[in-house]
This record gives C-alpha cells, sequence and structure tokens, in this order.
C-alpha cells in the first residue's frame, strides 16, 4: 500500500501562481543556509513540549545513488508527480523544476535532507481544520498557529523556506502526534509540493499547483488526498526513508535538497558542519538553557552540536553564567557589567497592556584571543535563539573589545535567579511584534504599528541607540579625558572610512562638527554592497539638516572619482524625507531629517557591482545651529 | 633660491651658487650626448616647442647616457642638480606653459620634484619613462636597447601622464602593457578595423582604462599575475571602456 499524488483544481478564471507567495518573500531575505537552519530550528523549538526535556533536533543528510535512489523515486510516486511538474515548464520556477527531474533520472542521485524533531507536539489537527499545527505547517499559507503569542515565528511565512530549499518543491511530512488530535494512531504521513498552476496537457483542466500525497478517498477530479495513518503510514514512511522514533514529534524530508543561492553544491560533510555551526551560532542560548539540542547524521554517523566545539560562543555563555556575579567596571578579560536599557512598552490598540519595561545588556570584555564575533551584541528574547548580532566595532575610539548579549522579554532573568515578571511578558510579546518575517531584527513592523497605539516606534527605534549609548559608558578606554582633549582629537578624524588622501577629500566643515560610526560591507548573494551608519553632532547646539551618503572607487593609492549608484537608501529615524537625487550624474543617498533631528542612521544598498572592487563609504552631513522648535 | 625668478626663466642658478648643497656622484658622466640630442630637437621643424614629443625623442638619449642604477635614479638631488644648473633651458621650453606668477606649483614640480613621484620632475619623468619602458636586447648592450615603446608612451602625453602618475607603472609588465595596448598606433588600428561605431578619443580610452585598471589592482595583486593576465586584463578592461564609451553596453 503507497500513497498517491493529487492536485487539487482551479477555475480557468481563478488567479494563476508562476510560483509559491511565500517562498518568493522568502526567497528574498537571505537565502542562504542561515535562513534554512534558523527557521526549521525555529520552528521546532517554538513547538517544544511543555516539560523539562529539550526539543531534540536531527538534520540527517543521505545522497541516495543507483538502485537506492530508483527505489525511493518509486515510492514517491514520482511518475506522476512529474507529470504535472512538466506541464508547468512554461513559468520559470516550473521550468527550474522539470529540469531539477530531469538531471536527477538521468543521474540516478538524489540528495534528502530529513529533519527529525523529538518532544514536540508534532502535526495536531483536523485535515481541514481552522488553526492546527498540521494545516500551520502542512496546508496554509501565510498562517501562523504557533502556540502562544511569543513563539519564534508568528508569520507562518519560516515554513515556505522548506520548499525553497527542495529543487522538487517537494516535502514529505511524518509525525508521531503528542496527543489523540485527530486521531490515536500515530504516525501521520503526508506529503505536499508546490507547483506553479498548470493545464492538462488537453487544457481542459486547470491544476492551482498545490499538491499532495496522500490517501485519494474521492474518485472526483481535483479533490485533496488526506493524510495516510498508523501502520500503513508507517510502511509508506519505511520506504521513503522517513521513519521515526516512538517519541512525539515531526519528520520533514526536504527532497533534493539544495541551497538556492550556492555557487556549486556543497559536498554532504561540508553541508553537516556548516549546518552543526549555524545551529550553535544562532540557538546557543536555547542549546546552552537546555531547551533545545541539535544532532546531524551523515552516512549513519550522528553528530551532536555542541558549544563546546565553538568555542567562539563561550564569550556569550559566559555572559550569562555571570549574570548575578557582574562588576562595575570592565578591568579585567572575562569580567562581566550589567546595565539596564529601558523599553517602555506602549499600550495596545484595545487600551490593553502598557508597561515600564527593561531589558538586560551584559557585557563581558573579551580577551585577545577571542576574536569571533568581537564587540557584537547578541539579541535575545525568550524564544532562545539569536534575533541579530548587532556590530558596535568602534562604539568608541579606542573602545575595550567585548562581548555583550541583550535579553529581552522572557529572557531577561536567565543566568539569575529571579524570574521573568508581568513587564517581562509585555516586552517579550512587544518584541515578537517587532520581528519582520525573518525574525533577524527589531524593528517598526506593520504588526507592531496594528496591534500598538502611539509610541511603539520610539520604544523600538530606540532600542538599539540605547545600547550604543550604554556600550559607549561601559567600554570606553580607561583614560584621563582632558577637557579639551577629546574634541580636538575628535577634530583630527573624519567620519568614514575614506582615510587615505585625497584632493576632494579636504576636511570641510562638517567633518568637524560630527561623529558616528559607519560600515560598508560587500553581498556576495545580491552581488552589491550594503552599508550602514549613524552620524550625530558633537555639539548639542547644533542639529543635523542634510546628509549626503556616496559611494566611492578606490584605486591603488587613493580614491578616484568614480561613484557607484546608490541604489536605496532607508532610514531607522523618524521623520526623515529620502531621496536619490544625482551627483555628477551618479545616484547618491539624500536624508533630509525633520528640524531638531541630533541623530540620524541609516542604511542602504548599492546598485549591483559586478566588479566588486574596493569602494567605500563617503558620508557628507550638514549641521547647523539647532533651531527653536 | 627657486623663486618666481627663476622659474619664470629670468634668472639663472649656477654651479657656484649651488656648491655647499652639491654632492659629488662618485663617477663622472659625459651629458654632451644629451645637450646635443637638446639642439637637434630644438632644431627639428616638425617638433613645436612644449609638445610631449620632445620627451619621447629625448628618452632614448638620455637614458642611455644616464646609465643610472634605480637607486641612483631614485635620488630627487640629482635631478634637482640636472633641472636647476645643467638643463634649465630644457626645462623651459618643454614646460613653460605650466608657469602661473600666481601659482608656481606647477612650475616648481618640473625642477624640483622626484623621488617616488615620477611624474613631475621634467628630466626624471622622461629617464623613468624610459627605465619602465625599453626593451633590453639579447646583446645587454646600452646601445642596441629598443625605445620604441618608450616613444609611443611618452609621446601621447595622456597615456605618459596616466601611467607615471600611478603605482602600478612600477610594475613593469604592466606598464609593457599599457604601453603596447593603449598607444595611438594601437587604438587607432583598433577604430580603422571599424568593430566600433563612434568610439571614444584616445585620450579618453586611455583616461578611463586606467583608472578601471586602479580601481582593479584594489582587490588584485599585480606582481602575482601572470603576464598573460595582465595583458588579458589590461585588452578586456580598454575594449570595454570603447564598447560603454560608444554605448554598447
Amino acid at each position: 500500500m503507497s500513497g498517491q499524488w493529487g492536485f487539487t483544481t482551479s477555475r480557468p478564471t481563478d488567479a494563476r501562481y508562476g510560483d509559491d507567495v511565500a517562498k518568493y518573500a522568502m526567497s528574498h531575505g537571505e537565502p542562504g543556509l542561515k535562513t534554512f537552519v534558523r527557521e526549521v530550528l525555529q520552528n521546532s523549538n517554538d513547538a517544544r513540549l511543555d516539560n523539562d526535556q529539550p526539543a531534540r533536533v536531527t538534520f540527517k543528510l543521505e545522497s541516495l545513488r543507483d538502485d537506492e535512489a530508483i527505489e525511493y523515486l518509486t515510492s514517491l510516486d514520482i511518475e506522476t508527480w512529474s507529470e504535472h511538474a512538466n506541464l508547468s515548464t512554461d513559468t520559470e520556477s516550473g521550468e527550474h523544476i522539470a529540469e531539477a527531474i530531469k538531471r536527477i533520472k538521468d543521474e540516478e542521485e538524489i540528495r534528502i535532507l530529513t529533519i527529525e524533531d523529538e518532544n514536540t507536539q508534532g502535526l495536531l489537527g483536523e485535515e481541514n481544520a481552522d488553526e492546527s499545527n498540521f494545516t500551520a505547517l502542512v496546508r496554509d499559507v501565510l498562517f501562523s498557529s504557533k502556540s502562544g503569542d511569543t513563539a519564534g515565528g508568528s508569520y507562518g511565512l519560516g515554513k515556505a523556506v522548506l520548499w525553497l530549499y527542495s529543487g522538487l518543491s517537494l516535502v514529505m511530512f511524518n509525525s508521531t502526534l503528542s496527543e489523540p488530535n485527530p486521531r490515536d494512531e500515530s504516525p501521520r504521513l503526508i506529503g505536499r509540493t508546490r507547483l506553479p498552476t498548470h493545464k492538462s496537457e488537453a487544457g481542459e483542466t486547470v491544476y492551482q499547483g498545490h499538491g499532495w500525497y496522500g490517501n485519494l478517498n474521492s474518485d472526483e477530479e481535483g479533490a485533496r488526498p488526506e493524510s495516510v495513518w498508523g501502520d500503513e503510514a508507517k510502511s509508506v514512511a519505511d520506504n521513503l526513508r522517513l521513519s521515526r522514533p516512538g517519541a512525539p514529534g515531526t519528520s520533514i524530508q526536504v527532497v533534493d535538497f539544495r541551497v538556492p543561492t550556492a555557487e556549486e553544491r556543497l559536498a554532504d560533510d561540508e553541508l553537516a558542519d556548516q549546518i552543526t555551526e549555524m545551529a550553535i551560532e544562532w540557538f546557543w542560548p536555547a542549546i546552552y538553557r537546555g531547551d533545545l539540542e541539535v544532532a546531524v547524521e551523515i552516512n549513519g554517523e550522528t553528530k551532536r552540536a555542541s558549544i563546546d566545539e565553538y568555542p567562539q560562543y563561550k564569550a556569550f555563555t559566559s555572559c550569562l553564567e555571570d549574570h548575578d556575579d557582574s562588576v562595575s567596571e570592565l578591568n579585567e578579560p572575562g569580567d562581566v557589567v550589567e546595565a539596564t536599557i529601558p523599553l517602555d512598552v506602549p499600550k495596545k490598540s484595545d487600551g490593553s497592556g502598557g508597561a515600564d519595561g527593561q531589558l538586560d545588556l551584559l557585557i563581558r570584555r573579551a580577551d585577545s584571543s577571542e576574536y569571533q564575533h568581537r564587540n557584537e551584541v547578541a539579541f535575545v528574547r525568550g524564544a532562545g535563539m539569536v534575533v541579530e548580532y548587532y556590530n558596535r566595532d568602534r562604539v568608541v575610539v579606542g573602545n575595550q573589545d567585548f562581548h555583550a548579549i541583550l535579553l529581552g522579554g522572557e529572557a531577561r532573568p536567565w543566568g539569575t535567579d529571579g524570574s521573568s515578571e508581568d513587564a517581562d511578558t509585555l516586552v517579550e510579546e512587544f518584541l515578537t511584534a517587532a520581528e519582520p518575517p525573518q525574525h533577524d531584527e527589531w524593528v517598526r513592523t506593520e504588526t507592531l504599528a496594528n496591534t500598538y497605539s502611539r509610541g511603539f516606534r520610539t520604544a523600538v527605534e530606540g532600542i538599539k541607540s540605547s545600547v550604543t549609548e550604554a556600550l559607549r559608558r561601559l567600554v570606553a578606554p580607561n583614560v584621563d579625558r582632558g577637557a579639551t582633549g577629546p574634541q580636538r582629537l575628535g577634530n583630527r578624524f573624519k567620519i568614514g572610512n575614506e582615510s587615505r588622501g585625497d584632493r576632494s577629500d579636504r576636511e570641510s566643515p562638517s567633518s568637524q562638527r560630527v561623529t558616528g560610526d559607519t560600515n560598508i560591507s560587500f553581498d556576495d548573494v545580491y552581488t552589491h554592497w550594503s552599508f550602514s551608519g549613524e552620524v550625530e553632532p558633537l555639539s548639542d547646539w547644533n542639529e543635523i539638516r542634510r546628509v549626503t551618503v556616496s559611494l566611492i572607487r578606490m584605486a591603488e593609492e587613493r580614491a578616484t572619482s568614480d561613484r557607484l549608484p546608490v541604489q536605496n537608501i532607508s532610514s531607522g529615524t523618524a521623520g526623515v524625507s529620502i531621496s536619490l537625487p544625482e551627483e555628477n550624474g551618479v545616484q547618491v543617498g539624500r536624508l533630509e531629517p525633520a528640524p531638531g533631528t541630533s541623530k540620524i542612521s541609516f542604511e542602504g544598498v548599492s546598485t549591483e557591482d559586478r566588479r566588486q572592487v574596493e569602494t567605500r563609504l563617503k558620508v557628507s552631513v550638514d549641521v547647523a545651529e539647532r533651531r527653536d522648535e | 633660491m627657486i623663486d618666481n625668478r627663476f622659474l619664470a626663466g629670468e634668472r639663472e642658478l649656477t654651479e657656484d651658487d649651488l656648491r655647499p648643497y652639491l654632492q659629488p656622484l662618485g663617477r663622472s658622466i659625459d651629458l654632451s650626448p644629451i645637450d646635443g640630442r637638446i639642439e637637434e630637437i630644438r632644431a627639428d621643424d616638425e617638433i613645436d616647442a612644449q609638445d610631449s614629443l620632445i620627451d619621447a625623442e629625448l628618452a632614448p638619449t638620455l637614458h642611455r647616457t644616464l646609465d643610472l642604477t634605480r637607486n641612483e635614479a631614485a635620488d630627487a638631488g640629482l635631478w634637482h642638480y640636472l633641472c636647476i644648473v645643467r638643463f634649465p633651458e630644457f626645462v623651459h621650453y618643454r614646460w613653460d606653459h605650466v608657469f602661473d606668477p600666481e601659482s608656481t606649483g606647477n612650475m616648481e614640480e618640473k625642477f624640483l620634484k622626484a623621488g617616488t613621484d615620477t611624474y613631475s620632475n621634467a628630466l626624471h619623468r622622461i629617464w623613468w619613462g624610459a627605465e619602465l619602458t625599453y626593451e633590453e636586447d639579447e646583446s645587454g648592450e646600452v646601445e642596441d636597447r629598443d625605445y620604441s615603446r618608450t616613444k609611443r608612451v611618452l609621446g601621447f602625453q595622456e597615456l605618459a601622464n596616466d601611467v607615471l602618475d600611478h603605482d602600478f607603472s612600477r610594475y613593469v609588465p604592466v606598464t609593457h602593457a599599457c604601453g603596447d595596448l593603449l598607444c595611438h598606433d594601437e587604438l587607432d588600428k583598433i577604430k580603422e578595423e571599424g568593430k566600433y561605431a563612434d568610439p571614444p578619443s584616445n585620450s579618453d580610452i586611455v583616461s578611463r582604462t586606467t583608472t578601471l585598471l586602479r580601481e582593479e589592482l584594489t582587490v588584485r595583486r599585480v606582481e602575482m599575475m601572470e603576464e598573460d593576465d595582465i595583458v588579458g586584463t589590461v585588452e578586456g578592461l580598454r575594449d570595454d571602456v570603447i564598447r560603454r564609451e560608444a554605448g554598447w553596453l
């Protein structure tokens, strides 16, 4: 007995899909391996059962060849599936899928990645439930039903990576349910493919593109196959190398696993190493606290991801260890100081909530050998995932090197004997709403705007500047500051990284009146430069009137007059008007803040740069005496 | 000592004037071939005063006569002496057009710059232009050296400036590639082939190509590049420039 594919039909007048919307949205983040590992682990972490056991996740990577591959593909009913895939070739994504299946058949080789989690809820819920784990992960697009309001993923977008990382856009699920909902005969097995909308060969039937692998209970054209259960599911799972242990949880199999943006196919062992390292890099808080265990299995060998093997994250876990033993000054490497970052959570639109919350910033002085993630702040909330590493290198001139963590929401009391308070719960909820679909920063989002009343913007945008200010205070070098020394020194150093002399590089009055920080790096994925910066006047009497950002091509010995156009620029500062005017025929980024603005932050990207030669950021700032408001 | 009057050519400085500052080179070099060649150039009706052809025509004789090591040639004092005391008339003949009594920097550097700046001093520039572009004969004899590339580079002011003013010129394979691929003869040949409609001027091609090359060398270490790679890179950038400027890309 085995399952079969069925594709739901739609009317010719219905909307057609060239590709999956959620898949498309996720592919525009950062579709390297990082996105995949983060999203997958976040799903399992969020579905952890409410007990003192960790969620255990194992990534199993297998490359099947020859007979093994053929047997596997036969069990997958690949012939039926291919008939549909081959009807979808008039779209770009359909063409790629058809090419992938041809390659697999020609080479008789296929790579599959199975992510098996245990001590998680499993795919609970009726086939057609309005809201359930099953429908959220397998069926729906852009609906999310994770437990609690503060789960890591709150958009239901993350799961789209599963299909994005499958060359065939095909994912199989096998789940042991943690409770008999809807049935008491685990496991539950189902497959799902997302193809473009296509027509039958004769053209009379339109298939929406969503295909399901399971039991077809109806002869009607376009009926949706449903989950296979119990012994039958076990037998299908065996053939599909998708059997799982008895503990509740879900196995997800990504068929023809690939990294969408990788230039070349990585070998299994390299892929395994990268998955392990990324698990530690982004989930060390959950792993350290024993909430999550991650392992990678290739060729039958299982290796557990251990923080001990990646000592670069020990600097961060040490912050947690010493949360209760913080000192007042960073004198020695290993010393930890603590600062409080206030966060005024505004009331929700319905008038509920609102709190004078706070986040805990723990800063640990680095040893000279601890150079990885140096001078970065890991942002963490109760989900136990690092949302972002906020780079604060050179936050002050000559700063002491450090590693820091910012603990927010339910994570705030971690490392102490205390437990979270009501305000922490409100902060957790607020920060969750402030995460975009990729969950990789805390910013102003639509959810935030729809849920909270006035003040949410100042609150969320103030986090980074408060962190920066606290760091400036705590990691400043121990020198006796004369009254005029730093000011005079400041005048000597121009903002930006264009330090080599150039005729066009004369000191302008603005360079003596502002301070700040800039950063530019090349993004291999999008072949463009990403830049960011923050500027503020040195004197409180001044305000910023205008900031112009241009990208300068460097030559061997100095800057050239060539410029790379700025494609886009945005500002995290409220009330800034943004434009992209041309200067000498090349587009630059221009920010004009509202009166009274003293500090302005920005980020942006260049146009595509195929030459990838050294490029620097030039920031020109017009400051003037503060106007009376 | 080097005042406006000297720069304007109204005053001379003799060996006696500079005696306290002079240091012997340690060997004697007969400079008369250079005098002779300068005379010939000045008498040539085809070569105007201030023309870059002057540099091209003087270079072989200057370089053969001043058979210096690079170490000696890097000594700025030697060139200051030659320009100020020995050949000031030549410097005026070649460069008087840059003299501006209000802003004397440009003229001053024709007498006084040198050292690692191979672009400015009137004679130093010619010597280094030759040093970086000539071709040694198998015999190794000074008389047998081939200076045809030197003439092509120094005779094309934009090319000479763009090459000599930049760090990459210190690496001879690059200077040679630029001299061979960006000279008038080569560019004119490409244009005659008619492959590119409405190509830019030779000066624009040279200026853009060398700028792009300098940008390229921020991420590539030229001393690690094979000579074929260098030639291919310069050629590729040049063709891109011709195409792009002609609106092909």
